[in-house]
């Protein structure tokens, strides 16, 4: 027993010395208080809760809610009746402000009511990470780590320091000095990546003379027409990878030319023209609209005569 | 397929689920003396509105309906999916349709866009609302969800209808193993009320009442309210609330009510908590209604054993086992669980041997 008030007693004081940081002067109406006042709340709950089995409509459990957050208030009032300026609340802070609840409860509704499937079962884990209004520069750190491990990727995967210097693959001096040129091209942003070294091959290709460029065409053509074969040979073709194997659509087809006259509006097909909505409001002007054009109009005629 | 493996069942009920066997076996089905001892014999016109369906969504399907109507003749194609538009009639919601059409879909050729049009609330089966969060979300378990999607576009309440609904449905080659025998315990209940052509303080009370019992139990709680005006609300007046309950390894409990003439929101709200209230005391990872969906699938599965803890099974669930056996010659094991945290439990263990069934149909291109 001697040790239960013993540390009833050092609770008392922890408490004490907390309640001081925030008023000096009333330490010890606070301590009678709290211990008068411990019970009441809890009684309100199990009033609160009787209330709720039986329900009697709307406006009696709504009348229960105020009154228990009108208990709350007077838990904290009666511990500090002395001084009328501080309120000590003893009431659980909510640890997301309502901002960020509204923001929550918003991505949870978009979540639940949409179509999609798959978004149904997003956890509660992502909403709070997405929303979280502590946007320091944690946050500003964490995207740009994100951003420099995309970038990070990227190089690696076309090899930054490209196949040129790579020392193990064997290159020419020419077939280094045209990787180098190709990757230089990709990195100032000419050309896609990994298309870098084939722009520069091919520019080489113009220069040369008819006979070479005759010949290499001619030469590539063999080489896709030997590789399609083994493909069918293996049983890896199928129909629509034609596209792939095609050699000519490696270069973009030009988009086709509009032909005839365009008059500026619509489209003249098979005798008719043919008008969009937007075309005919846009010549038309706005039908029936606004009140400001109303307005508008009536000073217009209004000043006119 | 052998010829001459026709199965025969007799009556009209397990209508649905006898045909989506059929075809997804390729099992000819024959199912006479429907309501042949009836005031009005043979088949009703949403079971012709179904078999017309099935028409559709599938490719080479013969149908042979008897001259009363009281026999048909299933001798199924191949499932083809794509896109798709059904008039229902307005004798059953559009769940009743969809429900057989959700069995089929991942199996198809082509991913399945379904319009289905007519009522989307109605007493007897699965509300819209209910489909999306409750039944599409089992399909989730088995590995069909990237691009899985019901749009809700239109709402309609009986009997004048009005409402469309779309359902996206992806194929899959094969489904996933189920390992599923932890129930977990329940962690939100969320909800959906929506009144369409009456005062909109009704789903608002509706959501009060529901609060009402449902705040004792979990602090989690949010019932959203729909509101859809004008073209989307359909042709007649009605309200009704759609409740499901989650539990942590995301076992889905739902349960609904709608209108009826003459009684509160209020009424109807309390009506369709005590049924959810009653649904988690049933216990299992899977609600009742669900359970044929979910044996289905398991059987399914690749070859391998699949798992899974229901409660007690329905006479619709028992006789969908029966007629399991009967098409795909597989059989359910099912024992009872001995649980040491819940003594009371009265949870089976339903296991089977998957079947091993590939989505021979798709597309591969």
């Amino acid at each position: 027993m001697a040790n239960h008030d013993e540390l009833l007693s050092i609770l008392q004081a922890h408490g004490q010395q907390f309640l001081s940081s925030f008023q000096g002067s009333v330490k010890q109406e606070i301590h009678s208080g709290r211990n008068a006042t411990f019970v009441q709340p809890r009684d309100d709950i199990e009033e609160e809760e009787a209330e709720e089995e039986e329900w009697e409509g709307i406006r009696s459990e709504s009348e229960a809610e105020e009154g228990f957050e009108e208990n709350d208030d007077e838990f904290t009032a009666t511990s500090t009746s002395t001084s009328t300026a501080n309120v000590i609340v003893f009431s659980d802070k909510p640890s997301i402000s309502q901002q960020e609840r509204d923001a929550t409860t918003k991505y949870q509704t978009k979540a639940f009511m949409s179509s999609k499937i798959s978004k149904l079962r997003e956890g509660a884990a992502p909403e709070l990470k997405k929303y979280s209004l502590e946007t320091t520069d944690e946050d500003i750190k964490e995207r740009s780590n994100i951003q420099n491990d995309a970038l990070l990727h990227k190089l690696v995967h076309t090899k930054l320091l490209s196949g040129s210097l790579n020392s193990e693959l064997e290159l020419t001096p020419a077939q280094r000095r045209k990787a180098l040129s190709g990757r230089v091209i990709e990195l100032t942003g000419d050309a896609k990546l990994g298309r870098g070294e084939r722009s520069v091959r091919l520019a080489e290709h113009n220069k040369a003379s008819k006979r070479v460029r005759e010949g290499l065409m001619q030469k590539q053509k063999e080489r896709r027409a030997a590789q399609l074969q083994e493909t069918k040979n293996l049983g890896n073709y199928h129909p629509t990878l034609k596209r792939l194997l095609d050699p000519d659509s490696e270069t973009a087809k030009p988009k086709k030319r509009v032909r005839g006259l365009q008059m500026g509006i619509g489209s003249f097909k098979g005798g008719t023209l043919k008008l969009s909505r937007e075309e005919i409001n846009s010549v038309q002007g706005q039908q029936g609209g606004m009140a400001s054009r109303g307005r508008g109009s009536g000073r217009g005629k209004r000043g006119r005569r | 397929m052998a010829a001459g493996s026709v199965i025969q069942y007799s009556g009209h009920k397990y209508f649905r689920h006898r045909l989506a066997l059929s075809i997804l076996s390729g099992k000819s089905v024959r199912i006479d003396k429907i309501r042949s001892e009836d005031k009005d014999p043979g088949l009703r016109d949403f079971e012709v509105s179904l078999l017309r369906l099935l028409e559709k969504v599938t490719n080479g399907t013969v149908i042979e309906i008897s001259a009363t109507g009281t026999a048909i003749l299933l001798k199924p194609g191949i499932i083809a999916g794509g896109s798709l538009i059904h008039d229902c009639p307005l004798s059953r919601s559009v769940g009743y349709f969809l429900e057989p059409i959700i069995m089929l879909a991942p199996f198809a050729k082509r991913p399945v866009q379904l319009t289905l049009r007519g009522i989307t609330t109605d007493d007897n089966d699965f509300s819209a609302d209910l489909m999306r969060t409750v039944t599409l979300p089992h399909l989730q378990l088995f590995g069909i969800s990237d691009g899985l999607e019901l749009r809700i576009k239109k709402r309609g309440a009986p009997p004048g209808g009005g409402g469309e609904v779309q359902l996206l449905c992806p194929i899959v080659k094969q489904v996933k193993t189920l390992n599923f025998v932890e129930p977990g315990k329940i962690k939100r209940i969320r909800g959906i009320a929506h009144a369409v052509r009456v005062n909109p303080q009704f789903s608002n009370r509706m959501i009060e009442a529901a609060r009402s019992i449902l705040n004792r139990y979990i602090p989690d709680i949010y019932i959203y309210s729909d509101v859809y005006k004008g073209e989307e609300s359909g042709k007649s007046p009605g309200y009704a609330l759609s409740l499901l309950a989650e539990s942590t390894t995301s076992a889905l409990f739902c349960s609904e009510a709608t209108s009826k003439p003459g009684v509160a929101p209020e009424d109807i709200a309390l009506q369709a908590t005590r049924a959810l209230l009653s649904e988690i005391s049933k216990g299992g990872c899977i609600d009742q209604k669900h359970q044929s969906l979910v044996l289905l699938l398991m059987v399914l599965g690749s070859e391998d054993v699949g798992r899974c803890r229901m409660s007690q099974p329905t006479p619709r669930t028992i006789q969908f086992l029966r007629d399991v056996r009967d098409f795909f010659g597989t059989s359910f094991q099912i024992v009872s669980i001995e649980d040491p945290t819940n003594p009371n439990s009265a949870d089976l263990l339903y296991s089977c041997y998957g079947t091993g069934h590939v989505n021979a149909n798709r597309d591969l291109a």
